[in-house]
């Protein structure tokens, strides 16, 4: 039986593919998006119990992602995974209803210890 | 009008991915400024910027090159530039201009970037129009990148 589900948000093949590769390996059931809106979708499809975000995608953005995720499922335990640790953007993410943050380059134990902590919570 | 000393932060986050999570050696080449179009590299990433500093980061290297750093940071050996591949390649100049734009922000200068682009084939030329570009040149274990910087700077009261 899966530890619990992930939703890996990003544009970028190479991150879901790392992010998840790393996921599974622990046990986690995964599941993929490749843009905000894909990512609402598949929130209320799935229900997974964390989602990781990123914040610069085309379509839709991560951090209009979270608020609309939000705005259905206030309990939503979303981390943002950027590169961009702007702290503008940090703020935004903050405020909209990220629960924690991740930079990438991320190390994979950083990841794993975000991950859990939210399943956790 | 470019800043050369605007560019320190783009050097800075360049040097601490490839070091850290490439972990290859890096030696820089003299940085030099250019107004032509640039003959780019086989494998180019092109990131866009907007706000206080607009205009375009690209990063050019040969496909030889790409394929090495797509195989570190992938984890296992890439012996045709693929999907994945190009991927971990826009992603590293993501993250790197990203860094370099924390950076950017820290002196005063707030950007916001678009998605990366892959710009591949031989003999591609890249115009970044009136935007004079910073070139830095870096010498890698895994081969040659440059890293051009075409921005121009919101002037601050």
């Amino acid at each position: 039986m899966a530890v619990a589900k992930v939703l890996c948000v990003d544009d970028a093949l190479f991150m879901r593919t790392k992010a998840a590769r790393l996921l599974a390996g622990q046990g986690y059931e995964i599941y993929e998006a490749v843009n905000g809106a894909d990512a609402v979708d598949k929130y209320f499809d799935v229900k997974p119990d964390v989602v990781l975000m990123d914040i610069t995608m085309p379509v839709m953005g991560g951090i209009e992602a979270v608020k609309a995720i939000r705005e259905k499922d206030p309990e939503a335990k979303v981390i943002m995974v950027t590169a961009i640790s702007q702290r503008s953007m940090v703020l935004e993410a903050i405020r909209a209803g990220a629960r924690d943050f991740v930079i990438k380059p991320f190390e994979p134990d950083k990841l794993l210890e975000a991950v859990r902590k939210q399943c956790q919570g | 009008m470019m800043k050369a000393g605007l560019v320190i932060p783009f050097v800075e986050s360049a040097y601490r991915f490839l070091q850290e999570e490439l972990r290859v050696e890096v030696t820089r080449g003299q940085l030099r400024l250019e107004s032509s179009k640039a003959t780019s590299g086989e494998v180019n990433v092109a990131i866009g910027v907007a706000g206080e500093a607009e205009g375009t980061v690209l990063y050019s290297m040969s496909e030889k090159t790409a394929k090495q750093i797509a195989s570190i940071l992938i984890g296992e050996p890439v012996p045709v530039f693929g999907q994945l591949a190009e991927s971990a390649i826009a992603e590293m100049g993501n993250i790197i201009t990203a860094q370099a734009a924390a950076g950017l922000e820290d002196y005063g200068f707030q950007c916001n970037l678009t998605p990366p682009t892959v710009i591949a084939g031989k003999g591609v030329v890249i115009s970044t129009v009136d935007i004079q570009r910073l070139v830095i040149p870096l010498e890698l274990s895994v081969g040659f990148m440059g890293i051009s910087v075409a921005l121009r700077y919101l002037s601050k009261k």
